[in-house]
């Protein structure tokens, strides 16, 4: 859950004002969304995530309007850090960062799906169509990650998701993705699929 | 304290000032930084520094003299120093540099971290301002 305060403090003291949390929360995101083709992947999964960060500051108590703009932005950074991560985990040779740049892509992926599944139900069809077809994304950069960390267990799990997407290509990337890891020498055993 | 510990503050704030008039940035710099260094926990020297520098026009010494306030101040709960104000104008300065072109010397992936970090302090005031009163 991406929003936790609540709106009252247990000593009735006053919340951090919300104007604040826009202003650091809103002017990261924007920055992010304005240099992503141009900033080092590192600074722009850095600003998304303070931007994100921010969020479970705000008060649950706020208009659904506001509301919904909050997960919306939230899915949006989950979205666009995993991306980063799964980029920076492509570009790296050292093993050790590459599996944590795979690791921290996995890890807001989960928030991306997370979210999306809280609020899918009240959600209006042109994002619900929108985000579904970002989760599928989200999905094969998922399945490749985890097939770069072994996760092996995982993989019939993020097929499944898939699935229920209904997006082809997809699938017919983490196919790809699996019979590359078959081949590939460096991969180890990969067990037979369930 | 002796009076030559509690003028120290005062003798650097003026040679940041004079540092500005001259133009001399890495004296500014060094100014700024002893100012900061002081014993004092009052922020007006730094604020004089501030306003100094925000007055020269030169936006890396204000920039240098924000970020020295914000690392003096950073843990204070709500009080003389307004955090997140402080910030912004830091993060406003940053972008401003970012985009202008005449800024040679500055290396921009230098800028772009810094900028990073400063939204990243952004989340400390807010931890702050939720701490038990209990823990002052």
């Amino acid at each position: 859950m991406l929003l936790q305060r609540d709106p009252l403090e247990q000593d009735g003291s006053k919340l951090f004002p919300v104007s604040e949390l826009n202003w650091f929360s809103k002017n990261s995101y924007n920055l992010g969304v304005k240099y992503v083709n141009q900033w080092d992947l590192r600074c722009v999964a850095r600003i998304f995530t303070s931007s994100l960060s921010i969020i479970k500051y705000y008060p649950r108590d706020l208009p659904s309007q506001e509301m919904d703009d909050l997960a919306l932005r939230g899915m949006f950074c989950n979205f666009m850090i995993s991306t980063a991560y799964i980029a920076l985990g492509r570009a790296e040779d050292r093993i050790e960062v590459r599996l944590e740049n795979y690791l921290n892509a996995r890890k807001y992926i989960k928030g991306f799906d997370e979210e999306l599944e809280t609020r899918l139900v009240s959600m209006v069809d042109e994002f619900k169509l929108d985000l579904q077809s970002k989760l599928a994304t989200l999905l094969a950069f998922d399945f490749e990650a985890a097939i770069c960390l072994k996760s092996w267990d995982d993989l019939p799990v993020i097929v499944r998701k898939s699935g229920s997407c209904k997006d082809l290509q997809a699938l017919q990337v983490m196919g790809d993705l699996i019979l590359r890891a078959k081949t590939s020498p460096t991969q180890g055993k990969v067990p037979p699929f369930g | 304290m002796s009076e030559s510990a509690q003028n120290e503050p005062m003798t650097w704030y003026l040679a940041h000032k004079l540092a500005l008039r001259s133009g001399d940035q890495d004296m500014a710099s060094s100014s700024v930084e002893a100012v900061g260094a002081s014993a004092s926990k009052d922020p007006k020297f730094l604020y004089a520094c501030c306003l100094d520098a925000q007055k020269s026009g030169d936006k890396l010494c204000l920039l240098k003299a924000l970020k020295k306030l914000a690392e003096k101040f950073e843990f204070t709960k709500p009080g003389d120093v307004y955090f997140p104000a402080l910030l912004r104008a830091m993060i406003r300065l940053q972008v401003a540099l970012l985009n202008d072109e005449e800024q040679l010397h500055i290396d921009p992936a230098t800028m772009v971290n810094d900028v990073c970090e400063t939204f990243e302090g952004g989340e400390l005031p807010i931890r702050l301002w939720y701490m038990p009163r209990s823990s002052c």
